[in-house]
């Protein structure tokens, strides 16, 4: 049952004990109504199960087909099994033809499903080439070929299924392209990702979007491919330089994910809507916590020089810059702090410090400038509630913690001292929690 | 959107997936038909290939070739090899060159590392595709072989830079005559 179908039933109820006067639930009534009618097919049957259910039944039609081509029928002559493969693909097009035809009164769950199935076809008729002439090159390599081919038909039909297959294999080329101590040609190297995804957002050609909104699994898939398609192009690139440390540009590929600007409508919208700052941000508070290690802090700047002397490097602060400017705008105060995280390291590029450390023949040690910046967000995050503004003192009151227990755990103190120190911020922790709550509690009844 | 874009690009991605597998077995057929048949002696084998299915990893030999100078080619890079049949039959590599010969039979192949003045090549073929049922036999067929007196050979038929394989061979046996003499291989 739909949220709107569960709402339209509860108003009478509302209604007859007088807790809706009968002018809010005639308006609550039609809105839900309407709302519930986009939701579902008319017939009470969810939308959104009908294109999951399509686009399953899609993808095991498709795998059966490349399921019955790996079987590998060598007594039947290739030339039969091409035209076979030829007619599957045929009937795929003629169904996508159709729903083109039929425009917007082809249901959703057709045009995903038919989308699928095309893509399925397509890649089908492209392994029993492959596989009856012998090609060599392994299945990445396939896999871009067969992405390449069925991108027009995500671009005609504007269907979240074949973006998702988009997003899938542009990901997995990708980070297949990663080893940057061979030299690929720009078009089959990481190079081409931003490209590749550039393709997909949203949905080329055209402005108009495919939907109302880009639907969770697509965020979710566009974030996590943008994480990885762009760490996979920041290790290359630096590979190309003949160096080895990679953590800085991915520190400032996640801080670049997370302050991907927004609209204003877009900042506003809940936590579970955005995947790229909540995944391109827990990607830099882990190689924050990280970094506060003095190992972690080594490793870091390890290479760093490599790093500051690659191009992405500085392609990538250039735009962290202007997207911080862009955050700050829209008062995304918390992202841009936590951005801020993947700035640090460019202090052991600053000639003072750099010269101060290598007086005593060492690297610049980068642990405490990000012990001292963790813990001033997670302060400014637990205060800012108390003082008016929009904090997270929970959120901020756990970075602490973490904080404390990442740096004990790298201390050289007695075990006795570390577990004093544990049991302490444990409990100051849970205090923390109750008087938080309690305090939440109380201002709420004053209000 | 425009409708007519619609149709527009809709059958340019319908064009694209009739004109690529066609285009490839329109040079492959090509290959097989007008290509030289050259002899590759093979080695190592480990099939499997989650999209295509079962098939024999064929490692031709040689994958070297020691070059005039150090760092001639970069990995990565594309070269054309021209080949020639040694005394025994086999395939031998004459030269690496940035451009297509103008005579005798030659491979586009892309170069891997260099070690000093030797450079890995990879062949463009790497693989024989075989039916789910024969490919266990196959395997055990072609380690037992490969590393026996008698080598495996691969036949590839050559054109103009490219390479089909057509068959793999033990002294001039097709291996699919063989397994199919095998007792338990239908």
């Amino acid at each position: 049952m739909s949220h709107y179908r569960w709402l339209i039933e509860q108003i009478p109820e509302w209604e007859k004990s007088g807790l809706l006067p009968s002018e809010v639930a005639g308006r609550l009534r039609a809105f839900a109504g309407e709302r519930e009618k986009t939701e579902t097919d008319g017939k009470g049957e969810s939308k959104v199960a009908q294109i999951v259910m399509g686009v399953l039944g899609a993808l095991l039609v498709g795998a059966g087909l490349l399921a019955l081509i790996a079987h590998n029928w060598d007594r039947v002559p290739r030339g039969v099994r091409i035209t076979g493969s030829f007619a599957i693909m045929a009937l795929a097009q003629g169904l996508v033809a159709w729903v083109i035809h039929k425009g917007t009164a082809a249901p959703r769950w057709i045009k995903e499903a038919a989308g699928l199935f095309v893509v399925l076809a397509a890649g089908g008729c492209l392994a029993l080439v492959s596989q009856i002439y012998n090609m060599g090159g392994d299945w990445p390599d396939f896999l871009f070929v067969w992405l390449l081919l069925v991108m027009p038909v995500m671009w005609a039909l504007r269907v979240h299924s074949c973006a998702l297959f988009h997003l899938v294999c542009i990901t997995v080329w990708t980070a297949s392209r990663m080893d940057g101590w061979v030299l690929h040609p720009w078009q089959d190297s990481p190079w081409l990702y931003p490209v590749l995804l550039a393709a997909a957002l949203p949905y080329w050609p055209g402005l108009e979007r495919p939907g109302p909104a880009l639907p969770n699994a697509v965020r979710w898939t566009a974030a996590v491919s943008a994480l990885v398609g762009f760490c996979a192009l920041a290790s290359y690139s630096i590979r190309q330089a003949k160096g080895d440390g990679e953590q800085w540009l991915f520190m400032l590929t996640f801080a670049n994910v997370a302050m991907l600007p927004l609209s204003r409508e877009g900042a506003d919208e809940r936590a579970s809507r955005k995947p790229q700052v909540i995944l391109g941000g827990l990607g830099l508070l882990v190689m924050g916590f990280m970094c506060s290690t003095e190992w972690g802090a080594r490793a870091m700047v390890t290479d760093l020089d490599k790093a500051a002397s690659t191009p992405w490097t500085w392609v990538l602060v250039g735009l962290l810059v202007a997207f911080a400017v862009v955050a700050m705008l829209r008062r995304r105060w918390a992202v841009v702090a936590i951005g801020s995280l993947s700035l640090v390291p460019l202090l052991s590029l600053v000639p003072l410090l750099s010269l101060a450390a290598h007086q005593f023949n060492a690297k610049p040690d980068l642990s405490w400038p990000f012990t001292i910046h963790l813990f001033l967000i997670g302060l400014v995050m637990v205060l800012a509630e108390f003082f008016g503004a929009k904090g997270a003192p929970r959120f901020g009151a756990l970075l602490i913690t973490v904080l404390i227990i990442v740096r004990m755990s790298d201390s050289e103190l007695s075990l006795i001292t570390k577990s004093v120190v544990f049991i302490v911020t444990g409990l100051a922790f849970i205090g923390f929690n109750i008087g938080w709550s309690r305090w939440k509690k109380a201002k709420e009844v004053a209000a | 959107m425009n409708k007519n874009i619609v149709w527009i690009v809709f059958a340019v991605g319908c064009l694209l997936q009739w004109a690529a597998p066609l285009m490839q077995i329109g040079g492959y057929e090509k290959v097989i038909a007008e290509g030289a048949l050259m002899s590759f002696k093979c080695v190592a084998p480990d099939p499997y290939d989650m999209l295509r299915g079962r098939y024999l990893a064929v490692r031709a030999m040689p994958d070297t070739f020691d070059v005039a100078e150090e760092g001639k080619f970069k990995g990565g890079e594309m070269v054309y090899a021209l080949l020639e049949a040694g005394p025994d039959g086999l395939v031998t590599i004459k030269n690496l060159t940035r451009e297509s010969p103008a005579t005798g039979p030659f491979v586009k192949v892309k170069c891997g590392y260099s070690y000093g003045k030797s450079v890995r090549i990879e062949w463009p073929f790497d693989r024989f595709y075989l039916n789910e049922k024969t490919a266990p036999k196959a395997d055990e067929w072609y380690r037992k072989n490969v590393r026996g007196a008698s080598a495996v050979t691969a036949e590839v038929r050559v054109l103009n830079g490219k390479a089909v394989l057509v068959d793999l061979k033990l002294e001039g046996k097709s291996f699919k005559q063989i397994l199919s003499e095998m007792p338990d291989v239908k």
